[in-house]
């Protein structure tokens, strides 16, 4: 193998070697030679003369007979010894030579390679001890999308967020935003505005997004298209605010202005730079199409959605309806938004097999979905009659949200609607003690994710605390109704529905299928 | 063909280097001849040294392995931090990460022994005189090595140390989560 790879340098030197080799050996010989004509009577040939100083200086000596040692028996390395070592007889070396190549020095080229290598190495651990954490929370987040565990994988990234910020590291993580991003677009506006900023504005959630995608300038298809809806949104919502003013609040004015913008353009330039909390303030410039290149058409889906959003503000629950299947046809976007409402619909006309659509739908897009659970125990509560099933449906999704975050905002998101359910299935089965507890549930988890509770909350706890003879707590949340302002700005009173009650003129499962208390706050 | 081994050689030369100087250091321990232990050069030796012919079953298995494992080891550990960093969570700004990117690929690309060690080793262990047991359990070693010095005699070894820079932080999703869990839990 060494022989095959010796380069004509190594050649010529070891070719120098021999010659050098060859000179020192015919001295010898020489010498041997002088030797041996001082002493006639010397029975010894020039072989042996040679072996007896190779024995003087200590070399084994293996040549076979003493007439048959060539030069080719030597050592290939220095050309005096013969070859064979202890170790192995047949070797091409002596065993001197063989000595110095078993421990020929190490290069200090390599050393100096190895010493660095094992620097670097010490460099890389420190990083991955350091980005670990980051790691396997933004893996699992991954992973918990593709499982569409939509909340374990928001819990997740925020997770690996926070460490980044505790831990004041300096890496751009553009793969764990553009995940997020990606996530927020799956959880849809209305679960992730209200997990992220409870009922605050859908503006607010659509400025954090663009502000992700400005400052950390992920550029790809995906984040692109989520981008444009984003613009489309934010299009939307001001071509809202202009036709209220426009039209002074008139609705019907106000809806055919919507109409009439479909397929038409905007100026968009301006949008993506806009403080979007001062929409209306905006607004005027923002038209102006002066100097303005950008234009992109007004898109339907949203416009729909707004529609809705119109119809919903005035009341108009046939153009509610209308408006969200004409905006379904065109994208499932704004669907976790308007499901309550159009589920609901369904169920009170009867159409059993389109709600259980919507609602498979959203346990698809997400199996720990508030909504998808909220609404399966309308719809086991509605169409099969299933109390039993109902209530474990909101059971199942309280758990799963608990095992999901530890964050207790989600939770109490989650609490606020399906303890009412829960509270309402349990009517049903006419366990009034628990469903007493699970309405008392329902109000402090609103009191603590909103701030202040809705009129269903309080009224089914006031109603619940009549049925199991707490009148204490009827008359604290009686006396709640004349000093909490925070809802309405105004002194709000208990609905009919718990006065009827009180004086017997509704039974308490009348009232659990009314649909009184189906509402969400976006209804 | 050589052309391109021996660019591939210099581009890694790191993990060459190193490569070299682990089989220098496994033939010292098996008191196997060393011919030239140049460890940076610019020949198809790179990577490697020449020593002599091994003819004991356990020291060519060692001249194999043994720098195959350091390489691996080293590779690995640089790696590690720089894929996960730089290809799984897109820190792409960062020019230490990059560093130990390549430096992590340039020992994963000069893992494999010489085909003629590869050979040598086939020579020693499949013979007469070997023990099936021996036979058996030195197959997959002796395929690895077969295998990893027929790509790296093509440069091939350069893509797929690439290719397992890729797929390295979805393997380590597969248990570093885990045992981070089990590490904080203590």
């Amino acid at each position: 193998m060494a022989d095959e790879n010796k380069t004509p340098e190594n050649e010529s030197s070891v070719h120098d070697e021999m010659e050098e080799l060859a000179r020192i050996f015919r001295e010898e010989l020489s010498k041997a030679r002088e030797e041996a004509e001082k002493n006639e009577n010397s029975p010894e040939t020039d072989i042996d003369i040679l072996n007896n100083e190779l024995e003087v200086e200590g070399y084994a000596v293996t040549t076979g007979e003493k007439s048959n040692v060539t030069p080719q028996d030597l050592c290939e390395c220095c050309g005096e010894r013969p070859r064979g070592t202890n170790r192995d007889p047949n070797s091409p070396f002596c065993n001197e030579c063989a000595a110095i190549m078993e421990k020929y020095p190490y290069d200090w080229k390599g050393i100096i390679m190895l010493l660095a290598s094992i620097a670097v190495m010490f460099v890389s651990l420190i990083t991955f001890i350091q980005i670990t954490p980051i790691f396997a929370s933004t893996y699992r987040g991954n992973e918990a999308v593709k499982d569409k565990k939509l909340y374990s994988a928001l819990s997740y990234y925020s997770d690996a967020e926070s460490y980044v910020v505790d831990n004041e590291i300096s890496l751009d993580f553009k793969n764990l935003r553009r995940g997020e991003i990606i996530l927020f677009d799956e959880l849809g506006a209305d679960e992730w505005v209200e997990y992220n900023f409870g009922n605050a504005s859908i503006l607010c959630a659509l400025t954090l997004i663009e502000n992700t995608y400005d400052v950390y300038n992920i550029h790809d298809k995906k984040i692109a298209e989520i981008y444009d809806s984003i613009i489309m949104a934010r299009a939307s919502i001001l071509m809202l605010g202009m036709y209220e003013s426009e039209t002074n609040g008139n609705y019907d004015e106000t809806m055919a202005k919507f109409e009439s913008l479909i397929g038409k353009k905007i100026y968009i330039s301006d949008l993506t730079n806009m403080d979007s909390t001062n929409v209306h303030d905006e607004l005027d410039e923002s038209y102006t199409p002066d100097g303005k290149e950008t234009v992109i058409t007004y898109d339907e889906g949203w416009i729909r959605f707004y529609q809705y959003l119109l119809a919903e503000e005035n009341g108009k629950t046939e153009d509610m309806e209308s408006a969200i299947e004409k905006a379904n046809k065109i994208s499932t976007d704004y669907e976790a938004y308007t499901a309550p409402f159009l589920v609901q619909r369904y169920l009170d006309s009867g159409n059993y097999a389109k709600a259980e659509e919507i609602i498979n739908r959203m346990g698809d897009s997400n199996c720990e979905s508030v909504l998808y659970y909220d609404l399966l125990s309308r719809l086991y509560r509605y169409r099969d009659k299933n109390y039993s099933a109902a209530k474990d449906a909101c059971l199942t999704g309280l758990e799963k949200i608990e095992a999901a975050s530890n964050n207790y905002d989600l939770m109490a998101y989650a609490g606020s609607y399906l303890s009412m359910q829960k509270s309402l299935s349990l009517i049903m089965l006419k366990d009034i003690e628990q469903a007493y507890s699970s309405a008392e549930e329902c109000y402090n988890y609103q009191y603590d994710f909103y701030g202040y509770t809705t009129p269903e909350a309080r009224d089914l706890y006031a109603i619940l605390a009549l049925a199991t003879g707490n009148t204490e707590k009827y008359d604290e949340l009686a006396e709640e109704t004349k000093t909490n302002v925070e809802l309405y700005g105004k002194e709000y009173d208990f609905s009919s529905d718990v006065y009827d009650y009180k004086d017997n003129k509704i039974s308490l499962e009348e009232l659990a299928m009314s649909g009184r208390f189906d509402r969400r706050l976006a209804d | 063909m050589r052309i391109i081994y021996i660019i591939v050689k210099i581009l890694t030369f790191p993990g060459a280097m190193m490569h070299a100087f682990f089989e220098h250091m496994c033939c010292r321990i098996c008191k196997i001849l060393v011919d030239d232990a140049r460890t940076l050069r610019t020949d198809e030796m790179l990577s490697h040294i020449e020593h002599e012919l091994v003819r004991r079953r356990g020291a060519s298995f060692d001249v194999c392995f043994i720098p195959f494992l350091f390489n691996l080891f080293f590779g690995l550990t640089i790696l590690c931090s720089a894929s996960v960093a730089v290809i799984y969570l897109g820190s792409y700004k960062n020019a230490l990460l990059w560093f130990l990117l390549y430096m992590g690929i340039a020992f994963l690309t000069n893992l494999f022994p010489q085909m003629e060690d590869v050979l040598m080793l086939k020579e020693n262990i499949y013979n007469e005189k070997t023990n099936i047991a021996v036979k058996i359990l030195a197959a997959p070693f002796y395929a690895c090595f077969y295998v990893g010095a027929q790509l790296e005699r093509f440069g091939l070894t350069l893509l797929t140390s690439i290719g397992f820079a890729f797929a390295f932080p979805y393997i380590l999703g597969l248990f570093v989560p885990k045992l981070y869990d089990v590490i904080t839990a203590i």
